[in-house]
């Protein structure tokens, strides 16, 4: 295509996106923007941390990890469900694929100065990572968040100090797919732990069981030696982490490798 | 933020109609760039979390990846 053409179109996209926003502007014709909070909203931001009534509320100060683990968690144990799926597809795409460790190769990558600004970034990284997941249920954040922090980081690894470091150092492929499994496993666990005891106990369970409920006295406690942990919300978060940092692992280190080495 | 808006949809232009795939995944990235300060300013810093690593780390290093092994220029 010609380049004047393209800047032809530029413009004329720029031509209509300006006179549509001045038009919906003026003439008042586009989404009325409401000015209170919907019903659902402002009773999710009310009951997300209830000290007062612990029954009716997810003891979980941040809001958007309430919704996402609580309110909402079969649609994020979904959500991981098919990131399990697809890195499964990826795998097995790969599977005749033997990696050879080579001594040599570890000392393959880049310069020494861009060696030795990424280890800095690597401890602090680590750090806003653990944090990060760690302190999902009080401050933005969570184990997904944390663990694609985690996995850009060990990107970055990979191309300054190439693969081989990483193998090297012990990260393997199969190292990460038992990470991974044991994120998913104490997900899956602690997802259905609360319907098995009670079976035990000869009460009302439900899935997703964060706090007692009316009528279930299960679940565990939001506050430990008054530091609140909104107990379940933290355990997920931390297997989540777990299951989202080793399965981008496993694709960049399946996916980083030399065309040739692959034909091979 | 509705310069910003601006900005991401020029990118995305520019990123559609770019024949050299290694310039339209840095046009994405700018795209990338201008939905972080809007997500920012619209008060959603859990996404802008998950947005960063993903939309400007990993996203553009898996199709960077891709590009390394197939081709650089796409054909007519």
């Amino acid at each position: 295509m010609n380049i004047s053409y393209r800047f032809i179109g530029l413009l004329l996209l720029i031509a209509m996106i300006l006179a549509i926003s001045i038009c919906t502007t003026i003439s008042n014709v586009g989404f009325n923007i409401p000015h209170d909070i919907k019903y659902l909203s402002r009773w999710v931001i009310y009951s997300s941390y209830l000290v007062t009534t612990p029954i009716f509320s997810s003891m979980v100060p941040e809001i958007v990890n309430a919704v996402i683990w609580d309110y909402r968690g079969i649609d994020t144990f979904f959500e991981t469900s098919v990131f399990y799926i697809a890195i499964i597809a990826a795998i097995a795409l790969f599977r005749e694929v033997k990696i050879e460790l080579v001594k040599e190769y570890q000392y393959l990558g880049l310069s020494k100065i861009v060696k030795t600004v990424t280890k800095t970034l690597l401890v602090i990284g680590l750090g806003a990572a653990i944090s990060i997941a760690l302190h999902g249920h009080i401050t933005p954040g969570g184990g997904f968040q944390a663990g694609s922090i985690l996995a850009s980081l060990l990107l970055i690894v990979i191309i300054v100090f190439s693969v081989h470091f990483i193998l090297m150092k012990g990260l393997t492929k199969n190292l990460a797919i038992i990470i991974r499994s044991i994120g998913l496993i104490g997900l899956v666990s602690a997802i259905f732990i609360p319907i098995l005891l009670s079976l035990i106990m000869n009460t009302y369970g439900f899935v997703f069981q964060n706090q007692p409920k009316v009528m279930s006295p299960l679940g565990l406690s939001y506050v430990a030696d008054g530091h609140v942990l909104s107990a379940m919300v933290l355990l997920l978060n931390i297997f989540e982490f777990l299951a989202i940092f080793a399965g981008f692992l496993i694709i960049f280190i399946l996916l980083s490798r030399p065309t040739k080495e692959l034909e091979n | 933020m509705s310069l910003l808006a601006l900005l991401s949809v020029i990118a995305t232009y520019l990123a559609i109609t770019e024949r050299d795939l290694l310039k339209a995944v840095i046009f994405s990235a700018l795209q990338s760039i201008s939905y972080v300060f809007i997500f920012y300013l619209l008060m959603a810093p859990d996404i802008v979390l998950v947005y960063i690593p993903i939309a400007l780390g990993i996203y553009p290093a898996l199709l960077l990846f891709l590009i390394k092994k197939t081709g650089r220029y796409e054909r007519k």
